[in-house]
């Protein structure tokens, strides 16, 4: 039975609505906020145009999520954000975190990041990595242990 | 100031969300409505939510989209008309059944392989002042080597063409007849390249769409997409030279066969398809592996499975012939596979991938014998150079992370002396948008 336009747009809404902050967040934390943020969206109009599809999917967030980073990659020499949001009204940050951040592996970035910028769930995490539960903690773990080694040894 | 980690992580993420706001529905419309005159027409348009359904159906009415909401997806928008209209496959193939069609070789004698002309050397560097492709986004791009005009055929998503020259190392934009269906304004996800030895024609399968390449006349033609055959992401294609036909797994699992000369399909069998396995209490979903490459020593397709701990050692073989399917003895090392396309490569007598090194697959020992990343970096495009017999390693992008350096080199690796030589140094010396 072929589902109605309406019945397609509640649904999809309904999706969105649900899985933006999480997938947003696992993209923002794999790729950096401006690039993260622009791959979210491209994921979610794959997701529209791929309704069908991606409805039927059993953990379509994971798979979303590397269709944001496939989509990412367009971004890296031309950023699309016209206005970066940057002055000093903006959150502090440690200065030597975001360089610390950029030299771990991409997983255990996003699994970190996820767990302690966002808190987000283990199972949440895992579900939009396509990992397991002990392999994020793995990776949350790894990547602790490296940043404290480099910035409290900084500090 | 001083905070530990678990702090300044927090502190990031506030960052974070106040830079990367949540997405608005509104914001979709507005992105999908600039982008709807660029797509093909078969694509539907994203909703406006503020606008009443009959209106939004109008809409996809206009725009061709409402075949494929209805069901009906037909064929895709066809620029040029196939070149021939006798089909000889089928793709109502019996599920549940492996064709044989792939025992029976339909190849016809391949043209003349190139050969290097005489005082080149390639493993001079190219002219490091050269045009090259690297203007545009370098998302998605494909690349395969043309055995008969011995070079690289490289698409990018912009929909440029462009050859390097494996004796000169250098590359050369052409202006090619036609329109590759692919990539076209990010609506190509992941899609792939392949060269069909035989018929030497390039095959660039994309979003819905399938688009050959003759580098002889420098001409794209696009070609009509069967319903039913979804030939968007995670799709691996290689060239068999046994039935000399074009292999190509999709996301579902589902292995089919590719005429070019026909423009005809056939449904050959199931890898494997999805399933959900439980580990330690939690259950995820298993997709099906990727198709990396075809092991002529032992007439089999490599494939690589995902790394879902404690999965990642799913890499299998399997016989195009019968479907039978060996599961690889030693967990790929070296190998991750996951986090969305990778690249891969057919040349000689095997497979060859990248992930956290460059590997080549033993068709021996049928281990992965992988070079960690050194100096070449990781690339986007991995090709076999079979005039130099040695893998040609394209761009070297690195991650997506702000602050990363940017490269648009050219390497390639020997496996034999494990020795990578810069065919190409990088011209670019910008750097990624520092998100901080």
């Amino acid at each position: 039975m072929v589902a109605s336009t309406e019945q397609t747009t509640v649904a999809f809404s309904e999706f969105f609505a649900e899985t933006e902050p999480i997938l947003r967040h696992a993209l923002v934390a794999s790729c950096g906020p401006e690039v993260g943020r622009e791959a979210a969206a491209d994921a979610f109009e794959y997701a529209w145009r791929h309704w069908d599809r991606v409805a039927s999917m059993e953990h379509p967030v994971g798979y979303l999520f590397r269709v944001g980073r496939s989509a990412a990659k367009k971004y890296r020499r031309t950023p699309v954000v016209a206005d970066p949001p940057v002055d000093a009204a903006l959150p502090w940050v440690e200065p030597g975190l975001v360089p610390e951040l950029r030299r771990l592996s991409d997983r255990q970035r996003t699994a970190v990041v996820l767990r302690h910028s966002f808190g987000c769930t283990y199972d949440e995490i895992s579900r939009v990595m396509g990992v397991s539960i002990p392999t994020v903690q793995k990776h949350v773990e790894r990547a602790l242990a490296k940043l404290r080694h480099t910035l409290e040894v900084m500090q | 100031m001083t905070h530990g980690v678990i702090q300044q992580l927090e502190a990031y993420g506030a960052y974070a969300d106040a830079v990367a706001p949540a997405i608005s529905t509104d914001e979709l419309d507005l992105r999908s409505a600039e982008r709807i005159p660029t797509r093909t027409p078969q694509r539907r348009a994203f909703p406006n939510w503020a606008v009443a359904v009959g209106a939004a159906a109008a809409v996809f009415i206009l725009i061709g989209g409402v075949l494929w909401l209805i069901g009906g997806t037909g064929s895709d928008v066809i620029d040029e008309p196939s070149p021939s209209t006798t089909t000889t496959l089928s793709l109502n193939e019996p599920a549940g059944t492996w064709n044989p069609i792939l025992s029976t070789t339909i190849a016809r004698e391949a043209p003349a392989a190139a050969t290097c002309p005489e005082g080149t050397n390639p493993d001079a560097p190219g002219p490091i002042d050269q045009a090259r492709p690297g203007e545009g986004p370098w998302n998605n791009q494909a690349a395969v080597f043309d055995t008969h005009t011995g070079r690289i055929v490289f698409l990018n998503e912009a929909g440029e063409t462009w050859t390097f020259d494996v004796c000169t190392n250098t590359w050369h934009q052409t202006t090619p007849t036609g329109v590759p269906g692919v990539p076209h304004d990010g609506e190509r996800i992941e899609g792939e390249m392949v060269y069909d030895v035989d018929s030497d024609r390039t095959i660039a399968f994309g979003s819905d769409s399938v688009s050959v390449y003759n580098a002889n006349t420098d001409e794209w033609q696009r070609r009509s997409t069967p319903s039913g055959l979804d030939l968007d992401s995670q799709l691996g294609a290689v060239y068999d030279p046994v039935s000399g036909l074009i292999l190509v797994v999709n996301f579902d699992g589902v292995l089919m066969a590719y005429d070019v000369d026909t423009d005809g399909w056939a449904r050959v069998g199931i890898i494997t398809e999805p399933r959900e396995v439980t580990h330690n209490g939690y259950t995820q979903t298993l997709y099906p592996p990727f198709l990396v490459g075809y092991v002529a020593e032992v007439d089999r397709l490599a494939f690589l499975g995902y790394e879902n701990e404690p999965f990642q050692d799913d890499g299998a073989l399997v016989n195009p012939r019968t479907g039978t399917t060996a599961p690889l003895e030693h967990p790929p090392v070296g190998v991750e596979v996951g986090f969305g396309r990778f690249p891969y490569a057919t040349g000689g007598d095997t497979a060859y991938t990248y992930r956290s090194g460059v590997c080549r697959l033993d068709p021996v020992s049928f281990d992965w014998d992988c070079i960690p990343n050194g100096d070449t970096g990781g690339p986007d495009s991995v090709v076999y150079d079979l005039i130099n017999d040695r893998l040609v390693i394209i761009n070297n992008s690195c991650c997506n992370w702000p602050g990363n350096k940017v490269e648009d080199d050219v390497w390639a690796i020997d496996f034999a002396t494990g020795r990578s030589i810069e065919l190409l140094d990088t011209a670019n010396t910008r750097t990624e948008t520092d998100g901080s």
